[in-house]
């Protein structure tokens, strides 16, 4: 901290108080172009009208996609997954995954 | 969510997120928290709580070609390692300088840059100059670099000790009083908390902070009239405000629980500023909190009642435990959760209703056992608040008489019992999640 020194000018030097992260990123999940007779999550987070939007989405995939399959997902209404949640989703053998998020 | 989404992507496989417009920022600062630098997402213009069921599915209508080509187009790899700070506005120099003709001028500059940056808390910041934390660190023997939280939620940096002392000094904390700064963080981290929930949730939760033992007359913690609130008369309660101030910083600058940004309440609660207390453990009947919780009497604890809706218990009437007890299951059973998010209350009970109740022979157990026992709804009610609808593990309610009476709190001995404030008669009750005592460390 400078306080002026005659020039009519000041300075006042402060550490930044937010913290840098540092990380990784993951490499996204590989896509398949075509989902015809795969498997879907719909992965509903108890909000309500969430589940509406998923079914919607249903609809409109399986009009999409002849043979597609889903997999109805939910880790309750504070949505804590446990490891034993993924490992199921992972033995689940989807090729997609759609969620709803916020409310 | 958006944690769990990013835990689905690293299994291999593919995630597409559906995001309200306004949480758009929020999806992508925690896509970066755990790792999804570009998560796919289809952005909808309404939260479809509060849009019809027929506008739900005109939304998806529109949205559903970004939800194929989430599902079924490549993604772009990330570069390496990222070093991000845990906001995306303001600057990321370590060192920030502010000019002006004098030295306010400055401290304006700065504080009216923060506030722009979102780095304050909205009240005038003291400058967290180099002297400043160093001086703030001398509150401790624990080194600068020490690490307080490994992941401090819901950003998920590492929060050292320094980083902490600089949110301290800006919070107008003594060096005195960092210990149970960093104590707070470390209690509110305490894992039976759901963190992460409470301050990413758009429901309004906020810390309240008791603290225990030795630290807080050394310290000058109130324990008395006015400990939650402002500061005064004089200087009492400044260590109540300035410490709560402090956690309340790191939680944005350090956690990354940005308002509108992480942090997503629809309302808001004045309850986030600040809430820190100390047993009132000279005018308590019984043996302090902490050491009801396994702590020796010399020992000093911080806890941390991560929840919401403190409100008054007002009665100067009562003056046997049984009416007193009355009063305060009317309360309580007010603020109580139907939905099945495992709140409990901790009863700040004032040290003059504290004594009506060991003057009868009330321990502290019997006020847990009535509140159990009187805190219900009937099984109709509970059915109508559509609880059930969340998935929760009381499946038992389905089944029950519609006039049987339900307890809101199942666990009586979660129900926590804390003297506190001055002598007027007046309690109050607030929302916890499971607290648990973390020592202070020197």
């Amino acid at each position: 901290m400078s306080p002026s020194n005659g020039t009519g000018q000041a300075s006042l030097r402060v550490l930044n108080p937010v913290v840098a992260r540092k990380f990784r990123p993951m490499s996204p999940a590989k896509r398949q172009p075509d989902l015809s007779k795969k498997k879907i999550g719909l992965y509903w987070n108890s909000k309500k009208h969430g589940d509406v939007a998923l079914n919607r989405v249903k609809e409109l995939l399986s009009q999409r996609y002849e043979g597609l399959a889903f997999e109805w997902l939910e880790t309750g209404p504070v949505n804590e997954a446990t490891e034993e949640w993924f490992e199921s989703v992972r033995q689940s053998r989807l090729s997609g995954v759609v969620a709803t998020t916020g409310d | 969510m958006v944690r769990n989404h990013a835990g689905i992507e690293e299994l291999g496989i593919p995630v597409v997120s559906i995001v309200q417009e306004y949480f758009l920022e929020d999806a992508i600062a925690s896509g970066a928290a755990y790792g999804l630098q570009e998560p796919a997402m289809a952005v909808v213009p309404e939260v479809f709580t509060s849009i019809t069921a027929e506008q739900t599915r005109a939304a998806i209508d529109q949205v559903i070609e970004d939800i194929v080509a989430g599902l079924t187009k490549p993604r772009p790899e990330p570069d390496g390692h990222v070093v991000r700070k845990v906001t995306l506005h303001g600057p990321e120099e370590e060192v920030l300088t502010f000019g002006g003709k004098d030295l306010l001028a400055c401290l304006q500059e700065m504080n009216t840059k923060f506030l722009d940056w979102g780095w304050s808390d909205g009240f005038p910041l003291v400058p967290p100059t180099e002297e400043a934390v160093r001086e703030m660190l001398k509150g401790t023997n624990r080194t600068p670099e020490d690490v307080v939280v490994e992941k401090f939620v819901p950003g998920m940096a590492q929060a050292t000790v320094r980083d902490i002392a600089v949110n301290a000094v800006m919070a107008g904390c003594e060096p005195q009083f960092l210990p149970l700064v960093l104590t707070a963080i470390e209690a509110m981290h305490n894992p039976e908390i759901n963190l992460r929930m409470c301050t990413v949730s758009t429901g309004a939760h906020a810390p309240l902070f008791v603290v225990n033992g030795p630290i807080a007359g050394k310290v000058g913690v109130n324990a008395g009239s006015c400990s939650l609130g402002n500061a005064g008369p004089g200087r009492l309660s400044f260590p109540n405000v300035a410490v709560g101030r402090a956690v309340r910083l790191a939680l944005m600058n350090v956690g990354g629980a940005y308002p509108g940004v992480l942090d997503q309440d629809t309302i808001g609660s004045p309850a986030k500023f600040s809430m820190v207390i100390a047993e009132n453990e000279a005018m308590s009947p019984w043996e302090p909190y902490h050491v009801e919780k396994g702590f020796r009497e010399e020992e000093s604890a911080v806890t941390c009642f991560y929840g919401h809706s403190l409100v008054e218990i007002a009665d100067l009437e009562s003056d046997t435990a049984e009416a007193l007890i009355n009063t305060i299951s009317l309360r309580v059973i007010g603020i109580g959760q139907t939905i099945f998010i495992p709140y409990y209350p901790v009863i700040l009970l004032s040290p003059s209703h504290a004594q009506i109740f060991d003057r009868d022979g009330w321990t502290k157990n019997d006020i847990r056992q009535y509140l159990h026992l009187h805190c219900r709804i009937s099984a109709e009610k509970y059915r109508r608040s559509k609880s059930l609808a969340w998935g929760h593990d009381r499946k038992w309610i389905t089944a029950a008489d519609s006039q049987a009476m339900i307890p809101l709190y199942e666990r009586p001995e979660r129900i926590d019992i804390v003297v506190a404030g001055g002598t007027s008669g007046k309690s109050a009750a607030y929302l916890g999640l499971f607290p648990k005592p973390y020592p202070v460390r020197s």
